[in-house]
């Protein structure tokens, strides 16, 4: 065997992966090539060095752990399963969706409460008079007087 | 008598919590190691490993003895590595201080422990710098030379199991292994010349 294909699979021979015969051919020519003999010892070396990483060498309490671990994931399906048929909700859409729901309805009644309020309603006789102009019907019979006779009316009523 | 991985399997589908213990026991140390060339620091390889048994326990139900439990075992554990090592590029990506970090400020410090329990804590600090360093040119490899390396390094599978663990042939396996050794090569040598390593 040649150098250069004893080199493609110094590796493999390395790993002990090739094929018995090919072994024996491999070895024969590392006994008589100190190159092809250093760069195994080389690859060997990068081996041994890998060998110098953190390990575990036991885990006492890991059995302990994922017993544990495995105990919630059933108590969660098995509540899953008691619930029926139920869909699982995530509860903040819900509680955001009653949040909009509460918000909406607050500012419908707020804003027809403080319109109640704000409007010149009741309380004076010009009010009652802004009311009646509002509040013309179509089928009422008309008056003599115009719209802009009562507009006057309210204004000097109120500047009194 | 004692059964093999494949047998216990089939008992823990029909339930048996104490045939997925003996699964565990003997399979926990090989899954340990896995998952700490991948987080770099014990606490979470111990969270991604007990991840990869309580997805193997949930999977239970579905198992089928159509290949080597620990093929399955490994590949889950690929699986849960590869994902978790993706989310923390992500996370990095954005990260909000702007300097890249592995999430984790414990990986770069000595363990004060060690430390304070040795009698000679320059070598405690030696052989930590030591290792940090190897794994270091580890995590410079590529995926796939790197996963290559870890399984057979590491989990001491042969080739052909290696295949069937990432569903590929042998001679990509053998190949991913020569860059590999080749790639680390570089990479150790200030290591190698500096601890005169052999």
């Amino acid at each position: 065997m040649h150098c250069h294909q004893v080199r493609k699979k110094l590796s493999s021979y390395q790993d002990g992966q090739l094929p018995p015969t090919e072994m024996k051919k491999v070895r024969e020519h590392l006994r008589h090539c100190p190159d092809c003999a250093m760069q195994l010892q080389e690859l060997e070396s990068v081996w041994t060095t890998l060998g110098k990483v953190e390990q575990f060498d036991s885990a006492p309490f890991f059995w302990a752990k994922l017993s544990h671990r495995l105990n919630q994931t059933s108590e969660k399906k098995a509540r899953r399963q008691r619930a029926g048929f139920l869909p699982r909700i995530s509860p903040v859409p819900v509680l955001a969706m009653l949040l909009l729901t509460f918000s909406l309805l607050s500012g419908f009644y707020l804003g027809k409460t403080l319109f109640i309020y704000a409007t010149p309603g009741a309380e004076t006789a010009s009010g009652k008079q802004y009311e009646s102009l509002l509040a013309i019907n179509s089928f009422d019979e008309l008056t003599d007087e115009s719209v802009a006779d009562v507009y006057q009316s309210i204004i000097s009523d109120d500047t009194q | 008598m004692k059964l093999s991985d494949e047998q216990l399997m089939l008992q823990v589908k029909k339930g048996s919590h104490e045939s997925f213990h003996e699964l565990v026991e003997r399979h926990k140390l090989a899954v340990l190691n896995m998952c700490l060339r991948f987080t770099r620091n014990k606490e979470d390889a111990e969270d991604l490993a007990q991840d990869v048994f309580l997805r193997i326990f949930q999977a239970a139900p579905r198992y089928q003895e159509s290949a080597l439990f620990t093929t399955y075992l490994y590949r889950v554990t690929l699986n849960v590595c590869l994902n978790h090592q993706r989310r923390k590029k992500i996370l990095r990506f954005f990260s909000l201080n702007g300097k890249p970090g592995n999430g984790s400020e414990k990986d770069d410090r000595t363990p004060a422990y060690q430390i304070a329990d040795s009698n000679k804590p320059d070598l405690e600090i030696e052989k930590y710098e030591t290792q940090q360093f190897v794994q270091k040119a580890i995590d410079s490899l590529p995926e796939n030379q790197k996963v290559a390396v870890i399984l057979f390094r590491y989990l001491n599978l042969s080739y052909q199991e290696i295949a069937e663990i990432l569903d590929t042939t042998v001679t990509a396996v053998e190949s991913r292994l020569h860059r590999a050794k080749l790639n680390l090569k570089k990479k150790l040598e200030p290591l190698r010349e500096e601890f005169h390593l052999s």
